[in-house]
């Protein structure tokens, strides 16, 4: 009998908590109880770095993580945190399900990690203490980002000031007004109530916040063929259960927020055009250090998704 | 002249005369550094609207380097945290027994945390982990810690040293100060 | 199984006076080497996570700040210009303990951090006006718990996030509960010193008071700037830490001229050292934590009581008991993560508001600071201080008995801390 311990970051209210009860359940049954799965949710083995790092050295059998944790290993992931990239979601999941989403994960097998499939946080929206609806709106505000550098560049872009905050501060920081702004998707803004200290949300889409669902490779080459099958199998079926729950549960979210007073805006076509190009300068400075390899692989594939 | 390197001092004393200076002047340094820094940074984003993405990352991987070294001094002067009840008591003979008793449990200790933490780091520096603002190596925060058990296994030895000799040791850094 | 491998280790380890953080760190390794197949070099990583923390970082900058303050006579007219105010009352400098921790902890989340910013100052006071060492440890000590209950309040950001209750809703609840702290603690600190016979100081003349006053203005500068920048959205309540330090240095060096540049570089080698020895346990203590979740000795403990069906009275009991008993073994956040999901139906069944549970949880995680043998308070007291650790728990167990009480009331009489929520924020209960 072989136990995995899966972890990762969200509480054990969020979808992808469900979404790993799911993966235990589907794989406890279809092993016959072969594989035992214990889940560690809320960061409680470590940050997003860390069990990353206990996944490569085989402390920790499989991890669900966003993708900043994942870009040093393997940079090109960081081409899904480019602005305004995908049009919608069906389109997202598209490309990352394809050849693309392998490709960009390959790097991981080096040391160690097996990416088996993408999961999700939602995409990210603007919140801000003044209605954002163009790049303009940006101007001399102060912006939380996460310590990930396209983030920087993209506000930069948009002509805000990137402030670097703790997520354990950002409430506090918000609240007392040290950032003016900050961006989540949905389910994160819920979770940690940021909706409480700010006025206004613009459903952006900007951003598809991906996890990678990961496993120790060594575990996974050791397992017999029928039993790796199942993991890798009902890691992706039970993130496609993920994509099923979460609209819901964003829409649950949405109503809490109006119901909390903000006031909550939609991009009109014309206004993310215009965001659209006030992101260019990100992805010439993404194509100056990485290459454009990547960026035009996923352009394609994401230009053949809305073609058909 | 420091008290405790006994007679003559030898080129061993100077050595750890060194060394002591090292590790104080590093440990003052960095928090001074890091409070200039983190102050500048506010100074610059409320007023210049300019932050320096670097300064938090700096400043916390600062405080973890803060930590191993200090923890070498506080080896060095008998200044870590213990239950100290035992020792009230035990006659001064028997004092000294279990001191050195202690002094090689930790050295055991600080030989196995050093390995493998050691490990730790050298699969942090081959899979190429970087710090996420300044992209700067990861395996340098971590170096912190087999490098600070190394320190710390060499004050071991020498307060070892010490007990075997019955030669009182450091009670304090304040000597290391007026040097 | 493990959990006894644990505590014989422990048992062994901490009485035969090894150096704590080698204690725990040891521990883990060797219920790791012999319990599991987890590679142990992972094992310095959960150190590494403990230290890995920004707002950790505003301990050792409000050491500093406090040291500074206390070599550059900051302190001593702090103390003059409160002794004159209400050192004539008995118990007055006691007071003054438990109403700046009032204040300081609006400014900060961190209760180890309030010790070092207030302790530093006051605990010598205390000594010279003969409050004897075991009030002066305890109070200070103690009083800080308040830090951490008077938001902002790190803990309560956790419980918010886990449960999915108002943080905002929280915070406001924290001011009546933190409010109930300091009264008992008040009471007891002006019964204390009539009881002891402290030597009352004699009413000071207003001409005196005005002279303190004009002394320290610079000083009340620094909780002036410090509340200011931070409601005033400057800085972050760590990045206030850092400020602080500078502050503290302009006045002390520049303003009263009574520290020099060779007295600063003095002073930040002695808080670096004084931060190193405390954190190095904050990092041992995490390792620790992470070895009772993983290997499951906490839910073993816990599990057993979720299923009970009870009164919200019971209910309330078992979670302060569970919530006490764990927080003797785990920091304040492993806490949160593991007793909060396991209990959270039980509470909601139970019928109580997830306003009520969160402080009630907030300042029973925040009483495991002081709670022996893991509480980062008697860990920071015993660096700050430099007093043994033996001596810091003595001092601080009738503090401890006040913290229960103070907690008992929280928890049986809600309007307390409920009151001001429900007025901001409609839809409570
Ligand atoms: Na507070
Ligand atoms: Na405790």
């Amino acid at each position: 009998q072989t136990t995995v311990k899966l972890g990762h970051d969200q509480p054990e209210t969020s979808t992808h908590h469900q979404a790993a009860v799911k993966w235990k359940e589907l794989v406890e049954s279809r092993t016959g109880g072969k594989v035992k799965v214990q889940i560690f949710p809320s960061s409680m083995l470590g940050s997003g770095t860390q069990m990353v790092e206990q996944v490569q050295a085989g402390a920790l059998e499989a991890a669900v993580l966003p993708t900043a944790w994942v870009a040093p290993l393997a940079p090109s992931v960081q081409v899904l945190d480019l602005p305004f990239l995908f049009p919608n979601r069906e389109v997202a999941y598209k490309v990352v399900d394809g050849p693309v989403g392998t490709e960009i994960l390959k790097p991981l097998e080096k040391v160690n990690i097996e990416g088996v499939a993408f999961w999700e946080s939602g995409f990210k929206q603007f919140t801000a203490n003044t209605p954002i609806r163009q790049p303009a709106d940006y101007k001399g505000q102060k912006i939380r980002t996460m310590p990930a550098p396209v983030i920087q560049e993209q506000f930069k872009a948009f002509g805000a000031t990137p402030t670097m905050i703790n997520f354990s501060e950002l409430y506090s920081a918000l609240q007392q007004k040290v950032v003016d702004g900050q961006e989540n998707p949905i389910a994160t803004i819920a979770s940690m109530r940021f909706f409480e200290v700010q006025k206004y949300m613009t459903l952006s889409d900007h951003g598809f916040l991906a996890y990678v669902f990961m496993i120790n490779k060594p575990m996974l080459d050791k397992l017999p063929a029928d039993q790796r099958d199942i993991l890798v199998k009902a890691a992706r079926e039970a993130g496609q259960y993920q994509r099923d729950i979460i609209k819901a549960a964003e829409a649950q979210h949405l109503e809490a927020f109006k119901k909390a007073g903000v006031e909550i805006m939609t991009l009109s076509p014309e206004q993310r055009a215009e965001f659209e190009k006030a992101s260019r300068p990100v992805y010439d400075w993404y194509i100056a250090k990485f290459g454009p390899a990547t960026v035009d692989l996923v352009r394609a594939d994401v230009a053949k998704a809305q073609g058909k | 002249m420091n008290a405790t390197t006994g007679p003559s001092p030898s080129i061993l004393a100077r050595a750890d005369q060194v060394l002591s200076w090292l590790e104080i002047t590093f440990v003052g340094g960095a928090l001074a550094f890091a409070s200039v820094l983190l102050f500048v940074n506010v100074v610059l984003r409320y007023v210049f609207l300019m932050p320096i993405s670097w300064a938090e990352e700096v400043s916390l991987y600062l405080m973890v380097w803060i930590v191993f070294v200090g923890a070498s001094v506080a080896v060095r002067t008998r200044g870590h945290i213990a239950i100290d009840l035992l020792p009230l008591v035990l006659s001064a003979a028997n004092k000294r027994r279990l001191a050195i008793a202690i002094a090689m449990v930790v050295l055991v200790f600080l030989a196995v945390f050093g390995w493998y933490s050691g490990q730790h780091t050298l699969r942090v520096f081959s899979s190429g982990q970087v710090t996420p603002v300044m992209q700067a190596p990861m395996w340098l925060t971590y170096l912190a810690m087999p490098f600070g058990s190394a320190l710390m296994f060499l004050r071991t030895c020498q307060l070892l040293w010490r007990l075997v000799r019955q030669q009182p040791s450091d009670l304090s850094f304040a000597m290391d100060l007026q040097d | 199984m493990t959990a006894l491998l644990i505590f014989i280790l422990l048992a062994i380890g901490l009485f035969s006076t090894v150096p704590m953080f080698i204690v725990l760190v040891g521990t883990s390794f060797i219920v790791f080497a012999m319990t599991s197949s987890i590679p142990l070099s992972i094992l310095p990583q959960r150190v590494f996570a403990g230290l890995e923390s920004f707002p950790l970082l505003a301990i050792p900058f409000f050491i500093l700040a406090a040291n500074i303050m206390g070599r550059g006579g900051l302190s001593a007219r702090l103390i003059a210009f409160i002794q004159g105010l209400v050192g004539h009352l008995p118990g007055g400098l006691g007071m003054t303990v438990v109403i700046t921790c009032v204040l300081f902890g609006a400014i900060t989340g961190s209760s180890a951090s309030t010790i070092v910013a207030v302790g530093g100052i006051l605990y010598p006071a205390l000594i010279k006006a003969g409050y004897g060492e075991r009030f002066a440890l305890g109070v200070v000590t103690s009083s800080a718990l308040i830090g951490m209950i008077i938001p902002p309040s790190n803990a309560m950001i956790v419980f918010g996030a886990i449960a999915n209750v108002s943080i905002g809703a929280l915070f406001m609840s924290g001011i009546g509960a933190g409010l109930v702290f300091a009264l008992v603690y008040a009471v007891y600190c002006v019964v204390w010193a009539i009881i002891n016979k402290v030597p009352r100081s004699r009413r000071a003349t207003l001409a005196e008071i005005a002279q303190n006053a004009r002394e320290v203005v610079w000083g009340l500068g620094m909780p002036a700037i410090i509340l200011g920048g931070l409601y005033g959205g400057v800085f972050t309540a760590t990045e206030a830490a850092a400020v602080s330090v500078i502050y503290a240095a302009f006045v002390c060096c520049v303003i009263y001229r009574q520290l020099d540049l060779v007295g600063l570089w003095e002073v930040c080698i002695e808080s670096g050292l004084a931060s190193a020895r405390i954190l190095i346990m904050v990092g041992a203590a995490s390792l620790f934590s992470w070895l009772l979740t993983v290997s499951g000795v906490t839910q073993a403990i816990v599990t057993p009581f979720a299923d009970l069906r009870s009164s919200p009275d019971q209910t309330l009991l078992f979670v302060n008991i569970l919530a006490l008993i764990a927080g003797m073994l785990v920091d304040v956040f492993s806490n949160l993560l593991i007793l909060v999901p396991i209990l959270l139906p039980m509470v909601t069944g139970a019928g109580i508001s997830g306003t009520h549970f969160g402080i009630v949880m907030s300042v029973n995680v925040d009483i495991g600071n002081i709670t022996p043998p893991f509480g980062l308070n008697l860990f920071v007291a015993s660096g700050t201080f430099d007093k043994s650790y033996a001596t810091v728990v003595w001092a601080v167990l009738p503090w401890l008995v006040l913290a229960l009480f103070s907690l008992a009331i929280i928890t049986y009489v809600p309007e307390i801390s409920l009151w001001l929520p429900r007025q901001l924020y409609p839809e409570l209960r």
